[in-house]
């Protein structure tokens, strides 16, 4: 933005700004952020309604027409009638084993992967707070699973994961442990689905935790040193408790998306094998795109929503108060 | 204007194609050719139409080869967009809800989606089309599509006449000529018994430079697995449904089968079977892991194909074996082509679903390995002359005149059973209670037949 240099311009702006002579006059050539903190606040308000109109429309329509098609049978011909319901599609949804099922298999992935990218997370981290040669080709190296198309990505996955001809268990062999059937195993479904979350998203909570560790400055550390701590004790008293916000900041990034993984799960397993991997979100997505129930489907989708915002608000609470600190 | 000589040649061409095949097909009746000469392809030239097909073997034929050339005989675009089932069937489905009138013809598998789509309005009855000679050459005959699939694309649809049926699918046994020479077994078994022997007695070859050799592959994956249970089921005396439409998963016989297929697998197939969808079971087999293999018969052309198969030439067809009953009832998917109610040129669309059903587009469409509808097909001296598979030739050919549809239940949520029921398959893979699994299965699908309005009381 350029300063107005016209004269009828900044004319007219300087009746604007009418009652502040000596202001008017450094303002020859005002700021735009000058001008706009002068001007009436509600015609600032006026200034950002489209876009706040359309943000509303775009965020707010799909959300709104959602909610109300979760209180109807819906069918998805348009030809035939969608039969109010009320809460019902509520109703079954809470007498649904199927959807409390689900939600423990989400509750269940989410831990897994988020408590894992953490662990690893932190670890390496740690490792590239340290000076080693070739650490910044093995950062460029370490960021390339979150470039990745997750779909491609995932269909190669699957064919690691094949029991009989994937490379896992071939890798596997050589160790001499025992052959996994990885994700065709129902109680390995969703900790073969945690790994491969793992390997997407753990480089982007090293480099989070890795930014709050450059926050430390070197003097704590250097008096710590000074007083005879161990490196345990550096790590326990001095890292943990300073990189802590940008942990949570890490779980809070990572939880909410954990909470509605769909691209993976969709390709590797499609939700089995029986109902392993069900996970609410994709439980939605059968009901709605392979059975048409488009009235329950988005009754769970509104469940999905509720929980994860609610999950957020408690995650941005307890964000609030290691900031505060 | 600068194609104008590239087309005029194009259709000489096509124009000699015609004359050729009319020739070729052995009815040089004057009558007849006449009649074709009255038959006016370019009544609909300028339109445009979009058609969703599914993503099949043919495919990239279709889209090189039928579509440029239809449009040349016709003047009528086609956009094709192809896409491998499920979405196919999710992308119709939001389409119609749409009423989308930018969606003239698909492609879909009327036992899956027949009854829900007609009952929703997605389907255009083709009984006008067909019944009126100017829109329907006289060459296209339609009763020369075997009676069986003809039934199929009446059956879903109050009487009338749904869709045209452009590839059908049974299926059929691929075995290992060399693998069971191994074994010292001379031909494919000729009942699950001998099914399950030879499969105990390939598990005890050692394991060869490919890997290990398994006695058998069938698709593990739950839905996609219910098709392939169905012949299975049927050869044990079991079926979907009662007489009142009622889940029959539990009867005795139908539990029976549902174990066979469960233990087939469990046994003498690869690990991670309950993962193996239509694609998975069908790259083990042609990388060469596995004895036997029961499928769909159009994938004889990937097992033919050196290029895309590691057991070319060594494969062998037949009929699946018969189960404790004797008898065999034969499923006979069949991938049918519909227009859309909402479309604004179904006379176009209907000339395209005629052309590419047409003798002249599914005689190529057969000799590369997709199995004709139509019985002209295979009678014809060409495919006479290149059919170096007669077992595969007698096996489908049985399929196509005897089969019924009834590779899923004949239901309006078709897929939903498919999704219920293939959980009892994958715990009996597992080797899970099957008397169990078929129950909970039961259970949750009655109230599912009774929504419906499935059950006949």
């Amino acid at each position: 933005m350029n300063p107005p240099h016209s004269h009828s311009k900044s004319g007219a702006l300087e009746d604007a700004a009418r009652g502040e002579p000596t202001l008017g006059q450094a303002a020859a050539l005002p700021t735009p952020a000058a001008w706009a903190s002068r001007l009436d606040p509600h015609l600032r308000v006026l200034f950002s309604l489209p876009s706040l109109l359309a943000f509303l429309v775009i965020l707010g329509f799909p959300v709104v027409y959602m909610a109300y098609v979760s209180l109807h049978e819906w069918p998805i011909s348009p030809n035939l009638p969608a039969t109010f319901l009320g809460l019902g599609n509520y109703q079954t949804l809470i007498s649904s084993a199927k959807f409390w099922w689900s939600l423990w298999i989400t509750v269940y992935f989410t831990a897994l992967a988020v408590g894992g990218e953490l662990i690893l997370g932190f670890a390496i981290a740690l490792l590239f707070h340290r000076e080693f040669p070739g650490r910044s080709l093995a950062r460029v190296i370490l960021i390339m699973p979150m470039a990745a198309t997750p779909v491609a990505m995932s269909l190669i996955w699957n064919m690691m994961m094949e029991p009989s001809i994937g490379m896992l268990n071939y890798l596997l062999s050589w160790v001499g442990t025992p052959r996994l059937l990885w994700a065709a195993d129902p109680g390995w479904a969703v900790p073969s689905l945690a790994l491969i979350d793992l390997w997407f998203w753990t480089p982007f909570v090293a480099l989070i935790i890795s930014a709050g560790l450059q926050t430390i400055p070197d003097e704590v550390v250097e008096s710590a040193r000074l007083d005879g701590a161990t490196a345990l004790a550096l790590f326990r008293f001095i890292t943990v408790p300073l990189v802590r916000p940008h942990v949570v900041m890490a779980v809070i990034l990572r939880t909410i998306p954990a909470l509605k993984t769909f691209d993976h799960i969709f390709v590797i397993t499609g939700g089995g094998p029986l109902r392993a991997s069900e996970t609410l979100n994709l439980y939605t997505f059968l009901e709605g795109f392979e059975f048409f129930h488009m009235g329950y489907s988005s009754a769970l989708a509104v469940a999905l929503t509720v929980i994860i915002l609610v999950v957020s608000a408690l995650l941005a609470r307890l964000r609030a108060r290691e900031w505060s600190y | 204007m600068e194609h104008t000589p590239g087309k005029a040649t194009r259709r000489i061409l096509s124009f000699m194609g015609v004359i050729w095949l009319s020739l070729a097909a052995g009815s040089p009746d004057v009558s007849r050719e006449a009649a074709a000469a009255e038959f006016n392809w370019k009544r609909f030239s300028g339109q445009s139409i979009r058609f969703l097909g599914e993503s099949l073997p043919a495919t990239p034929y279709l889209r090189e080869k039928v579509i440029p050339d239809f449009t040349v005989k016709t003047g009528i675009k086609v956009l094709y967009e192809d896409y491998v089932a499920r979405q196919l069937r999710q992308k119709i489905a939001v389409e119609m809800a749409g009423k989308s009138t930018n969606l003239d013809v698909y492609m879909t598998l009327p036992m899956v989606t027949g009854r829900e789509y007609w009952k929703s309005g997605f389907i255009e009855a083709l009984d006008r089309f067909l019944k009126d000679p100017s829109l329907t050459a006289r060459e296209f005959d339609y009763e020369d599509f075997s009676p069986a699939v003809r039934a199929i694309c009446a059956r879903y649809f109050d009487g009338k006449t749904g869709c045209v049926t452009f590839s059908p699918q049974t299926q059929l046994l691929y075995w290992r000529k060399d693998l069971f020479a191994r074994i010292g077994l001379p031909g494919p078994p000729k009942t699950l018994a001998e099914m399950e022997a030879a499969a105990a007695k390939i598990m005890e070859l050692p394991e060869g430079p490919e890997g290990k050799v398994y006695g058998i592959i069938l698709r593990g994956l739950g839905y996609e697995a219910v098709t392939q249970l169905s012949y299975y089921l049927y050869t044990h005396g079991g079926s979907w449904q009662d007489e009142k439409g009622r889940c029959s998963l539990t009867a005795p016989e139908s539990l029976q089968a549902l174990d066979f297929y469960g233990r087939m697998l469990r046994k003498y197939g690869p690990p991670g079977a309950v993962k193996h969808g239509e694609v998975e079971a069908q790259s083990l087999f042609a990388q060469g892991r596995a004895a036997m293999y029961s499928d769909i018969g159009t994938r004889a052309a990937v097992m033919e194909d050196p290029s895309r198969s590691k057991v070319a030439g060594r494969v062998g067809y037949a009929k699946i074996p018969l189960g404790p009953t004797g008898k065999r009832q034969m499923m006979l998917p069949i991938n049918g082509l519909f227009i859309s109610p909402f479309s604004q040129q179904k006379e176009a669309a209907w000339l395209f679903i005629q052309y590419l059903t047409s003798k002249e587009v599914l005689l190529p469409l057969h000799l590369r390995g997709n199995a004709s509808p139509r019985m002209s097909t295979w009678e014809t001296p060409e495919y006479k002359r290149q059919d170096k598979h007669p077992d595969w030739t007698e096996a489908t050919l049985y399929g196509i005149r005897t089969g019924l549809p009834l590779n899923v239940p004949d239901v309006i949520a078709a897929n939903e059973a498919r999704n219920i029921i293939g959980q009892a398959i994958q715990a009996s893979i597992l080797g899970q209670d099957v008397r169990r699994a078929a129950q909970q299965a039961c259970d949750e699908w009655d109230v599912l037949l009774k929504k419906t309005g499935d059950l006949r009381d």
